[in-house]
């Protein structure tokens, strides 16, 4: 049988975000898949320039829209780590419980996403039902919906009162026994499984030597997690990384549904430990030297990298964010499956195109 | 292996029986949660041009001129982060509750005030 080039993307019904892959296709079967990038690119990066380190905060926030809070929880740390700045400990349970809220409402986006790439369209409504709930958090506590922008060098811009903290508690309550109603369809259904049990799988070793992170690393029963550097008040709570040993589209389903039981966990026990005190500190002065800086997002960790000259503005800012470092495994894992399974598999990463090229 | 009776057909039953879980948008609203971002709204008697609002917003939509006190918003690049409020030394700017709605063409607000007298002008 003679190869045929089959272009994946970059507009495809199942991608929210122009991607795009050139599959060689012998038999039905996936040959070699090479990814090409760069139609969303917005050159972000670059403003650090001429947008001081205050007025960056919203430009970071726009890198990602869905984990926008954490895109800005990773630079404030970052600059604040630089500028030596100790942020009040009751800032840094408030942008862990929001970061945990983006978390939850990333994964139920995704969760609808993927029950669309294989046709499964009332599921798909029925997550984006559970994640309005979360977005209604977000509108009543931070003011927006989804690009909250409640970060600040030095803490935080708006604080939780005891009846937002009950009414977030019974909200969670809900969301916890509407996302139990469907379990019994995401592990049980004969169409779930059949479209995605054994389809892209990545071995443990292949997912380390490739360098993905996140939950597609995860799935492939390597428990690491890069909350677990005890960033903002991580290291007051107590959990485990969620894992899962098959490395298929169905273990990366099975990691991110376990994480929203995770995070709601994590926010109760942040909402029960959270001091009183201040919200925010006063910075002044401007960063000096190079910093590295480091957290877990939604789709894997998040690397942000400052070059800082004592001015107002930024030598040089670089973000490398999670999908970027999914891609190898991405092409790995499409090497060897049918052609009609490539949208699940693609989907199973959790691709967000624009967080990759900024 | 697998069931052989769908288990999202329950929930899809209990959802015909049940009311509808959008709204008739247009027709029936949710009312606003109080401390949403809305809308810019400035209470120009009150402004003294002093620029603060300018200088911290990272979009550049508003423009303020001391000398004629105007103090100019566009609202088609805010982006509702709420700086211009929290820098405000006199507190007269507010975000509504009111979202901005989608239009046809860009409108700028100009809005008109007295500005503060210098020391050296009341000499």
């Amino acid at each position: 049988m003679p190869k045929t080039i089959i272009p994946f993307g970059p507009q495809h019904p199942v991608l929210p975000e122009p991607l795009h892959f050139s599959l060689t296709v012998e038999d039905e079967i996936v040959q070699e898949a090479i990814p090409g990038f760069g139609y969303v690119h917005r050159g972000l990066e670059k403003l650090c320039e001429i947008k001081d380190i205050h007025k960056m905060i919203q430009v970071v926030e726009r890198v990602c829209g869905i984990c926008s809070k954490i895109h800005a929880l990773c630079y404030c740390e970052g600059i604040e780590q630089m500028m030596g700045v100790e942020v009040p400990p009751r800032a840094k349970y408030l942008r862990t419980i929001w970061s945990e809220l983006h978390r939850m409402h990333s994964h139920l986006l995704w969760l609808g996403l993927f029950a669309d790439s294989f046709g499964f369209e009332s599921l798909f409504y029925h997550f984006w039902r559970i994640r309005e709930k979360i977005l209604d958090i977000n509108e009543k506590t931070a003011g927006n919906r989804i690009i909250v922008s409640v970060n600040i060098l030095g803490g935080v811009k708006r604080d939780l009162s005891t009846e937002d903290q009950k009414w977030i508690l019974a909200e969670l309550k809900e969301i916890e026994n509407k996302l139990e109603e469907v379990k019994d369809t995401l592990f049980k259904d004969y169409t779930i499984s059949k479209r995605t049990k054994g389809k892209g799988i990545l071995s443990a070793e292949e997912a380390l030597y490739l360098g993905a992170v996140g939950p597609v690393l995860r799935a492939s029963g390597v428990a690491q997690d890069c909350r677990q550097l005890q960033y903002a008040a991580f290291s007051e709570l107590d959990f485990e990384p969620v894992i899962a040993q098959e490395g298929d589209s169905f273990a990366r389903m099975q990691v991110r549904y376990f994480e929203l039981f995770q995070s709601i966990d994590l926010i109760r026990q942040a909402l029960s430990k959270i001091p009183e005190g201040p919200i925010s500190v006063k910075v002044k002065g401007y960063p000096e030297g190079e910093n590295v800086f480091r957290v877990e997002q939604p789709r894997g960790e998040v690397f942000y990298y400052f070059k800082a000259n004592g001015s107002k503005f930024l030598d040089r800012l670089r973000i490398r964010t999670p999908t970027f470092a999914n891609v190898p495994a991405l092409a790995k894992m499409l090497t060897g499956i049918e052609l009609a399974d490539v949208p699940v598999v693609i989907l199973s990463i959790d691709p967000c195109i624009s967080c990759t090229e900024r | 292996m697998e069931y052989k009776f769908p288990p999202f057909l329950t929930t899809v039953l209990t959802n015909l029986l049940k009311r509808k879980s959008t709204r008739p948008y247009p027709y029936q609203k949710r009312a606003p949660y109080p401390e949403v971002r809305g809308i810019l709204k400035n209470q120009v008697e009150k402004c003294i041009f002093c620029g603060s609002c300018s200088l911290k917003c990272p979009a550049n939509c508003i423009e303020i001129n001391k000398q004629e006190g105007t103090w100019q918003y566009k609202p088609y690049l805010c982006i509702l982060c709420g700086n211009c409020e929290a820098a405000c030394p006199v507190k007269c700017l507010t975000h509504t509750t009111d979202f901005p709605l989608p239009c046809l063409e860009k409108k700028e607000i100009l809005l008109k005030g007295t500005p503060p007298k210098r020391k050296q002008d009341k000499k």
